[in-house]
């Protein structure tokens, strides 16, 4: 295999890049949106629903009746336009139309044998009655029908229209002098009606909808009326539109109509969905400037979308979904589904006037499972990406979380519902969140994204508040802070103000990724930086590689624990002790690549931290100067390199941890000076570790719950931390995704991501 | 600007020739433009080195750079890139914009690998990442890669 080298230029920094043969982007820009003018080219191409003959009714033989009763045509469904056609002899009769309907033309033949004809339509809603009444003041005969018509410009339905008669004379032949149109694709609707029973033949290139009389053809009196139609792409005039009559030449009124297409434009999808899974139901919550309709189906979709120009009603069906809502709301609980499936649900917003026209539905597939009460409690799912961080929690029965999908998420903690709307951040969120209370009044959330921005998130209504870090373009590593209530007098007299001391670091992915990186100290109240670790401007102080593990804040001493890689080398610091009061280093430590967070007893005497080569160190921090607290590391092997960090467990100095090769570890510290043993089992414990697939970061409880991940199931496996034996795995959710770190509220519950984007609460303890 | 202008006439006759081979409606539903894109996996490790593959090592791995290279495109539009992990899952997503007059365009976009959940988790396995245009719901194209320890 080569390897190409290139430049680290300016370009190199771009996160993302065009690259174009010609022109510069904005130039590009322009003359891309020229194009678009000059050509009408489809640069944004709205979709043209085509007019189209769904189907007809009609009367026939109704003789001299005071009323018409025409049935609803077949298949009519919500959005259809309907065309209907009436004649009726004398001309003077008065024609009443039923509800909704308007009337387009009534066109009067007072001649000799006169008659009149009445064009009359109507939008279909989602329950039409079963049939039409039109009554008359008085009829000699009358006939009449109506013919459905999908993808019809719903607020301006008639492009052109005009009627026509033959005036005194009587004949079989009727020549329309037609219309013009001035859209492309219109659908032409003619109606033919002259006094006599007899039937039509359609002008050339015209289908016809119905054609009925008022007496049995063919007899010289009654009235007869047929309706035709065609569609036409062109627009302008049709020229004459003849139609002709089998016999019994007569006086005639005409009327040529074109309906005009639903032309709909881009629709923006949702900005974002999200559902919950409870017992029997699941609630979809989503954002979007219109109404939604959203599907519903218990296997994976299968291109199901609706139509534009069709009004929905839940419970129709679209292919094999279901619509499952429709309306102006920012969610929508489905009750009566079964626990135990797994439903597929994709929200669809749409406008209206003309409409409706529905947006793609991209972003917004979510699956929901209820299942029925059991340890697990609820999940919930954010369409879009992963969720592997556990939730933290916040204030009481709350709990936060973020993931790839980069929105804030916080929880009802007792039945999964949201407690705001999510707001979102610029990228994906990977590390920890952390909720504080603020020593100077409320409740924040803080996060950083791999944009490089750090998140301030109001607890109480969701409110986010961003600040672009300089010299960042990614933070990888959860947010850390010193809270000034905690704080000592060392703290107080660096920082005066009421202010709490945020710590942020990055993660850079260009430029000099391997020596650029930093850690920055701002204040809570302003988002100002008070001091910034290996700044590089003008050059770097430091040669810092990028930092994942979340730092530790150590109170005591008012120090800051880093971690970081090692450089391209593997040979650069990789555990850096701050003064948190000034930034300054204390000390550093070159103990190879370090993805992972440190971790400091509870005695506040000594640091581990665990290296990507299977090292485990740990760090004397008594001394002024922090060191190296064993002869060597805890040499496990990079293969089983640590995951996360480590817990200490309640006997003094006894380490729980996970490794990569799938096993949860028990150790015990051997105290300053000595050199510790892979082969040592801590008392309890039949072996060194216990065998857990795809181990995860757990949290230490009465147990210590890890998540598990066979390629196969995803479980939650507990271990009894005296003696490492594990209990039976319980599987979450339908078991198909990878789950990642594990977190808590109570200690009475556990709380879980997974690949899907899915959090479930699973109450504990486990059967 | 000059160039801008230079530009012009060829943009115009360009215009005069998509005229030409557009599709008629003819009352139809207008088929929505097909586009055709190809797809290159570059990875970067940590030494700043770029190797074109379909198989990664992401202990080596500093990044993933997904270059789309867009043959038929006019017009200003949103790629979309949706990462799909070996149980099937939607991983990210991840947009930015396009724009050519030319027909042709390649977009970069950078997925980091090293200290994200892709090694934190041992996401190893076969991945898919789909290309989308705008907010259709199929992919223009899609292709698989490898990520491996």
């Amino acid at each position: 295999m080569s390897f190409m080298n290139r430049s680290h230029d300016a370009l190199k920094t771009l996160r993302a890049r065009l690259t174009m043969t010609l022109l510069s982007e904005p130039v590009l820009r322009l003359l891309a949106s020229l194009m678009c003018v000059v050509a009408g080219f489809m640069c944004a191409s709205p979709a043209w629903a085509a007019v189209a003959f769904r189907s007809a009714s009609s009367v026939n033989l109704n003789g001299s009746a005071l009323t018409l009763t025409i049935n609803l045509p077949a298949g009519t469904v919500g959005g259809d336009l309907m065309v209907a056609g009436i004649v009726v002899r004398p001309s003077s009769a008065t024609i009443t139309a039923p509800a909704g309907w308007t009337l387009q033309r009534r066109q009067n033949n007072t001649n000799p044998n006169d008659l009149s004809l009445a064009v009359y339509y109507k939008l279909a809603g989602t329950s039409e009655p079963a049939s039409y009444a039109w009554t008359f003041s008085t009829s000699v005969g009358s006939a009449g029908g109506i013919s459905s018509f999908s993808g019809v410009n719903t607020s301006t339905p008639i492009n052109v229209e005009a009627g026509a008669t033959t005036g005194a004379t009587q004949t079989t032949t009727f020549d329309h002098p037609g219309i013009s149109t001035t859209t492309a694709n219109t659908m032409v609707v003619t109606h033919y009606s002259y006094s006599s029973s007899d039937r039509f033949t359609p002008p050339g290139g015209m289908t016809e909808a119905f054609d009925v009389a008022s007496l049995a053809v063919a007899n010289a009196g009654g009235v007869s009326i047929a309706q035709d139609y065609m569609l036409r792409a062109a627009t302008g005039a049709t020229g004459t539109l003849t139609s002709t009559a089998a016999s019994n030449a007569d006086v005639g009124s005409m009327d040529a109509l074109a309906l005009a297409p639903l032309s709909c434009g881009a629709v923006g999808n949702v900005g974002y969905a999200a559902a919950t899974a409870q017992s029997g139901q699941a609630i979809v919550y989503w954002s979007s400037g219109n109404a939604v309709l959203v599907l519903r189906k218990a296997s994976a979709f299968a291109g199901e979308t609706p139509t534009n120009g069709r009004v929905y009603v839940a419970g129709d069906a679209i292919g094999g979904a279901t619509v499952a809502f429709v309306g102006s709301a920012a969610s929508f609980t489905q009750t009566g589904l079964a626990n135990g499936t797994t439903y597929n649900f994709r929200v669809f917003p749409y406008t209206t006037g003309p409409g409706p026209c529905y947006a793609t539905g991209a972003g917004s597939d979510l699956t929901a499972r209820p299942v029925a009460a059991g340890n697990e409690a609820w999940s919930y799912m954010l369409a879009g990406g992963s969720v592997l961080k556990p939730p933290i929690t916040g204030d009481g029965g709350t709990v936060y979380f973020s993931g790839n999908a980069g929105r804030m998420i916080s929880l009802n903690t007792s039945d999964g519902t949201q407690s705001w709307v999510p707001p979102a951040t610029t990228a994906a969120v990977q590390g920890y969140l952390v909720w504080t209370s603020f020593s100077s009044g409320g409740s924040f959330v803080l996060a950083g994204d791999q944009s490089g921005r750090l998140y301030g998130v109001d607890a109480t209504n969701g409110a986010i508040y961003p600040v672009a870090l300089t010299g960042a373009d990614a933070v990888q590593a959860g947010i850390s802070i010193q809270i000034r209530l905690y704080s000592n007098a060392a703290f107080a007299a660096a920082y005066s103000g009421a202010y709490d001391v945020v710590i942020a670091t990055t993660s850079n992915t260009t430029g000099s990724f391997t020596t650029n990186n930093k850690v920055i100290a701002l204040r809570t109240d302003t988002g100002a930086v008070v001091w910034t670790f290996n700044p590089c401007s003008p050059a770097c102080t430091q040669n810092v590689d990028q930092i994942i593990g979340e730092p530790w804040v150590d109170y005591a001493r008012n120090r800051i624990y880093v971690t970081s890689r090692a450089g391209a080398s593997g040979n650069q610091q990789s555990l850096w002790v701050l003064n948190s009061l000034s930034g300054a280093v204390v000390t550093s430590f070159a103990l190879g690549h370090i993805s992972t967070a440190p971790t400091q007893s509870w005695d506040g005497n000594t640091l581990w931290v665990g290296n990507e080569n299977g090292d485990l160190y740990a760090i004397n921090l008594a001394p002024a100067t922090p060191v190296l607290k064993w002869t060597g590391p805890l040499a496990l092997g990079s293969a089983a390199r640590l995951k996360g960090y480590v817990w200490e467990d309640w006997i003094s100095g006894r380490l729980l941890f996970s490794t990569a090769n799938g096993t949860v570890r028990c150790f015990q510290d051997p105290g300053a000076g000595a050199t510790p043993s892979a082969a040592a089992v801590c008392s309890g414990w039949g072996a060194v570790s216990t065998a857990v697939a795809g181990a995860t970061t757990g949290v230490l409880l009465d147990h210590l719950y890890v998540g598990s991940w066979n390629g196969t199931i995803g479980q939650v496996v507990a271990i009894d931390p005296a003696t490492g034996v594990a209990g039976t795995p319980f599987t979450v959710g339908d078991g198909t995704r990878q789950v990642g770190d594990l977190g808590t509220e109570t200690g009475g519950e556990i709380f879980v991501g997974t690949t899907e984007g899915k959090v479930f609460k699973i109450t504990l303890p486990l059967p | 600007m000059l160039r801008a202008m230079t530009i012009v006439p060829l943009l115009l006759a360009g215009v005069l020739i998509l005229e030409s081979v557009a599709p008629a409606l003819g009352g139809q539903q207008p088929q929505q433009r097909r586009e055709s894109a190809s797809v290159e996996l570059i990875g970067v490790n940590h030494h700043g080195r770029e190797r074109r593959a379909q198989r990664f090592d992401t202990d080596r791995l500093r990044s993933l750079v997904i270059q789309v290279g867009w043959r038929t495109l006019v017009g200003m539009h949103t790629q979309r890139l949706e990462l799909i992990t070996p149980d099937g899952s939607v991983y990210q997503t991840l947009t930015q914009p396009v724009a050519s007059v030319t027909g042709t365009a390649v977009v970069e976009t950078y997925l980091p690998v090293a200290g994200t959940w892709i090694t934190e988790y041992g996401l190893h396995g076969r991945w898919t990442v789909n290309v989308y245009l705008d907010d259709a719901v199929k992919p223009v194209t899609s292709a698989e890669f490898t990520f491996a320890k």
